[in-house]
This record gives C-alpha cells, sequence and structure tokens, in this order.
C-alpha cells in the first residue's frame, strides 16, 4: 500500500514517511507544490495524506482538484483546527480529518479503517525482528513456522517493542500505548500480560525474547 | 433641575436685585416722590427682573432635564453627543460642544482598543496554529526513536501542547461572536477524549479512572467540553493524595444530564471555595504547590457559561473534590429557544 504524503514542512514529512514505513506503508511525497495534485494521482498512491496550510495553493484546493479526478481516500491533517476547517474538509470531499499534534496511533488506526473500508481486501501488515513475525491484523506471532494468536492488550505491547526495535520502552510508555483501548489498565495487568505474552513466547521457542531491564522498562 | 437649586445658584444676582430695589426706593424717598409712585416704580424693576429670571429658568430646566434623561436611559453613554440638539442658550452650547469633543475622543479609543485587542487575538490564534507544526514534528520524531529519554521530552512536549491548548481557549473565550459547534456526543466519548489527553500524567500518578455508567447522550461542543474536563482532571493529578482515584458518573434528569467528577484529593478548604473561579485565584493550595496559575477553572468556568453548562465545585478538606458539570438537555434548549 503506498500513502502519498502532502505537506510542506519538510522535517514532518521525513517524520511521516518513517513512521509509515516502518509499519510496512510505502511513502511518496513531492516538493512541487505548484503540481502537486497531479503529482500525488500520477504516484498511484492508495491513500494521501493532506495539510491544509501549503504554497501557491491551500489544501482544500488541492483537494478539490484531486477529487475531481478520482475517489482517492483522503486524510486532512491540520494544525488549523477551528470548526470550519473541519467542516470543510468534510464537505469538499476529504474522508477523515485529524488536527496537530496527533497522536500517532490514532493517525495509524485511521489510515488502517480507511484502507481496510476502500479496498475491502488488505495486504497483511507484518512486522518481523530476529526472526519473530508479528501480522497485525491477524494478531498472530510466528516463529519457525510455529504460530500462536495474541490477546490484544499482548499484540500492543509486542507491536509496541517489535517497532521500537532494542530500544528500552519505560513501563508507563507500555501502558500510554495500551490506554488507547477503551479499557484503563493498571500496573497489575501490565504484569500479568507481560508474563502471559513471556509464556507464549516461550511457547514457540523464544524464552528470552522479551527482556526487562531493571528500573527501565522492557526491549526485545 | 430644582426652582430651590436654580435660585441658590443665582444668589448673587438676587442680593444685587435687592440692594439696588432698596437703594432706588431710597433715592426716590429722598427726592419725596409719592408712595404709589415708589411703589409702581418698584414693581416694575421687580417685575422685569422676575420674568427674566423665570424665563431662564424654564428654557433651562427642559434642556438640562432632557439631557439627564438621556444620559439615563442610553445604552452607549459615549454617544451621547452625538444625539444632543444645539441648545438655544450660550452656556449650553459650549457644553455641548465641549461634550461631542470629549465623546469623539472617547469613541476614538475605545475603537483603537478594541482593533488592538481583536488584532492581538488573531495573532495569538494564528501562533497556536504554527506552534503546533513544530509541536507535531518533534513528537513524530519521538514516535520514529521511542527510549526512556526521547519518552521523557514527549511528556513534556505534550505538557505544551496542553498550555498551547489553553492560550488558544482564553483567546477564544475572550471573542464575543465565537459561535459553538454543538453536536451529538456521549458523556463516555468526552471522558475519554479527555483522559487521553492525561493518560501519561495520570498513569505516572498511578492514577486509576473508573467510569461509572456515562453512556449517556448529550448535545455539546466536544472540542471545549473534552478542554473543561481536561483541566478538571489535570487538577485531580495535581492536587492528589496517594492512590488518586478519579470516578465520573451521570444523572438524568428531565431537563439536564449531571457529569460528577470525583476525586479523592487534599480538597479544597471551605473559605477558598466560592473563589476557585476567579481569575488568578490559587488559595491555599495554590502557594503549597507552586504550579498553579489560577486560569483553569476561570477558563473552565467563563467556556461552560457561553455554552450554557453549569459548573459547580462541592469540596471535603482531606476527603476529596466533586466537580459537577451539568449539560442542559437537546429538548430544553430548543423550548429555551437556544
Amino acid at each position: 500500500m503506498k500513502i502519498f504524503i502532502i505537506e510542506d514542512e519538510p522535517a514532518i514529512r521525513e517524520e511521516l514517511t518513517q513512521l509509515l514505513e516502518k509499519y510496512g506503508y510505502q511513502c511518496a511525497s513531492s516538493s512541487d507544490f505548484h503540481h502537486i495534485a497531479e503529482a500525488a494521482l500520477a504516484s498511484g498512491a492508495s491513500l494521501i495524506l493532506l495539510d491544509i496550510n501549503l504554497p501557491y495553493q491551500d489544501g482544500f484546493q488541492v483537494c478539490r482538484e484531486i477529487r475531481q479526478k478520482s475517489n482517492l481516500p483522503i486524510i486532512v491533517l491540520t494544525s488549523r483546527n477551528s470548526d470550519f476547517d473541519e467542516l470543510m474538509s468534510l464537505n469538499i470531499g476529504a474522508d477523515d480529518y485529524i488536527s496537530k499534534p496527533y497522536n500517532a496511533q490514532v493517525l495509524l488506526a485511521r489510515i488502517q479503517k480507511l484502507l481496510a473500508r476502500t479496498y475491502e481486501v488488505q495486504d497483511n501488515v507484518v512486522l518481523t525482528h530476529k526472526g519473530l513475525t508479528l501480522n497485525l491484523l491477524k494478531a498472530e506471532i510466528s516463529y519457525q513456522g510455529q504460530r500462536k494468536s495474541l490477546t490484544k492488550n499482548e499484540m500492543g505491547i509486542l507491536r509496541l517493542l517489535m517497532v521500537n526495535k532494542g530500544n528500552i520502552i519505560p513501563r508507563d510508555a507500555i501502558i500510554d500505548e495500551l490506554w488507547q483501548s477503551e479499557q484503563f489498565i493498571d500496573e497489575n495487568t501490565l504484569n500479568v500480560n507481560i508474563v502471559r505474552l513471556r509464556k507464549t513466547l516461550a511457547e514457540i521457542g523464544l524464552p528470552d525474547y522479551l527482556k526487562t531491564k531493571r528500573g527501565l522498562g522492557y526491549c526485545v | 433641575m430644582r426652582l430651590s437649586e436654580y435660585l441658590l445658584d443665582r444668589i448673587f444676582s438676587l442680593i444685587c436685585m435687592l440692594v439696588s430695589a432698596l437703594l432706588l426706593f431710597g433715592l426716590l424717598w429722598l427726592i419725596e416722590t409719592p408712595a404709589t409712585f415708589i411703589l409702581f416704580a418698584e414693581i416694575i424693576f421687580i417685575a422685569a427682573y422676575i420674568v427674566a429670571l423665570a424665563y431662564d429658568f424654564f428654557r433651562k430646566r427642559s434642556y438640562y432635564n432632557l439631557l439627564l434623561k438621556m444620559a439615563e436611559q442610553m445604552e452607549e453613554k459615549s454617544l451621547l453627543g452625538e444625539l444632543l440638539t444645539q441648545p438655544h442658550f450660550l452656556e449650553g452650547q459650549i457644553l455641548v460642544d465641549i461634550l461631542r469633543r470629549c465623546n469623539k475622543y472617547q469613541n476614538d479609543q475605545i475603537s483603537n482598543a478594541k482593533q488592538a485587542s481583536r488584532e492581538y487575538r488573531e495573532y495569538i490564534d494564528s501562533w497556536v496554529h504554527e506552534i503546533k507544526t513544530p509541536i507535531t514534528s518533534a513528537r513524530l520524531m519521538i514516535e520514529n526513536e521511542k527510549n526512556p529519554t526521547t519518552l521523557r521530552i514527549d511528556d513534556e512536549l505534550r505538557k505544551i501542547d496542553t498550555y498551547v491548548e489553553q492560550v488558544l481557549y482564553y483567546a477564544r473565550s475572550t471573542d464575543v461572536e465565537k459561535d459553538f459547534k454543538v453536536e451529538k456526543t456521549t458523556l463516555q466519548s468526552l471522558v475519554h477524549a479527555a483522559l487521553k489527553t492525561y493518560s501519561k500524567p495520570l498513569i505516572q500518578a498511578g492514577g486509576k479512572p473508573v467510569l461509572n455508567g456515562l453512556d449517556i447522550p448529550v448535545v455539546a461542543d466536544s472540542k471545549s467540553c473534552t478542554f473543561v474536563i481536561g483541566q478538571i482532571i489535570s487538577n485531580a493529578i495535581k492536587y492528589r493524595k496517594d492512590n488518586l482515584r478519579i470516578e465520573f458518573s451521570a444523572k438524568v434528569e428531565k431537563n439536564d444530564v449531571s457529569l460528577f467528577i470525583s476525586d479523592n484529593g487534599i480538597g479544597i478548604s471551605a473559605a477558598d471555595l466560592p473563589r476557585v473561579f476567579d481569575k488568578g485565584f490559587t488559595g491555599e493550595n495554590g502557594r503549597r504547590y507552586s504550579k498553579s496559575t489560577g486560569i483553569g477553572l476561570y477558563l473552565s468556568q467563563k467556556l461552560c457559561k457561553k455554552m450554557n453548562i453549569v459548573l459547580s465545585v462541592s469540596s471535603e478538606p482531606g476527603q476529596g473534590t466533586t466537580v459537577t458539570m451539568v449539560f442542559p438537555t437537546e429538548s430544553y434548549l430548543k423550548e429555551a429557544g437556544l
């Protein structure tokens, strides 16, 4: 799946590309804002992320131009979080609207949802680290031909650790990540989930995959 | 203008008149004018004076009474000068001239001040949007490189973001024509959104949110309500004791829906309680905790008033605080024509 990023701030463009590539998407962008709509359409992307404040013409104009030729899903990302902008974006055919500073997980979730809705069948999004593969759609891990399914929380923990390969993630950050769901888990629930996850990993032959860094957090 | 006041004001001229009447009487008496003639002369003299005085009194009274009435009834008192009719006597003309000049100066000053404050507000608005871009890119960088250090920076960035939001709402709260986008939502989703904003500090404080029966529909401006609930959560975190617990519950009545946000924190003393919504008021707790600014609740109250939400606080010092938000129901708002 290819995502085209229309954003004039190079730092954000670059970081978004990195983030999305980590989660298995391909990214494209352009800094030629005169012909940005054509570039987006020509890139063969499956989804467009669109900023509103752009040089030469604003994002609404670009959105309209794209809509004249195509029904590609468009998510508007903007710092102008007024109601007017939100209504305007949705009225001229954008599919979703997120205001800055957005939560990366929320952005990813919306991209995933929109892609799933538009294309019905979706490529499996998989993360691989040290031989272990995590399938994010099926919530399944596999290692040397063995498969095990995970609960939502277990997958959340493993995903966070695998995306940040080798980095230590503190406990509060893991809890925060899991809070994105509707439940508010606490320290004890996290302990339980870590233990269960370790057990599942051991069952498929990776007993020391998840490491505890005393006083700091966890890493894989 | 009363007659007695008017006469008191003319006391010097009255005395002069009496003295000259006496002198006239003396003079005429000395040259042995018959008493009848003296009487006639005095009557003519005094009558002429009284007629002149009465004419002046009635003319001025009618004008100044009109002026007073207008000054009382007008709402925009600074426009008084514009509406006055030109009087037919000199003092009044001078007064009106001065009044007009003063009013013009005042009105110019007022419109300059309004212009300046509008420009400032617009600047703040655009500043807030500009600052969001670097915050976003910094947070994305952290998202791509999570480790204990960057995650601590992320905590600080979130704090910056909540302060920036506060600035935005402060600027908006002074905007008279800012209308809210009222939409159907549930208490549940408002509380969830607010909890997400403060998830990290809540987790670090070991806090546990408890949500009881919040699946109740309300019509409200979700962004502003989320902001207000967020301010209350942030206060609960700031003024906590051990084992922070925040409980959200609701009550449905005929015309309104109440949201109760209770914490088990240090509470607010009875002396401070009536003033918690005052701007800049930090009270006893504020002096103990240096981070109080006295803006959060003030701003929340201001926003709630604009949204027809009743915000109130009750507290038991040492036991905890309960903040209540009363949302009017849609049907009630319709009946009230709002």
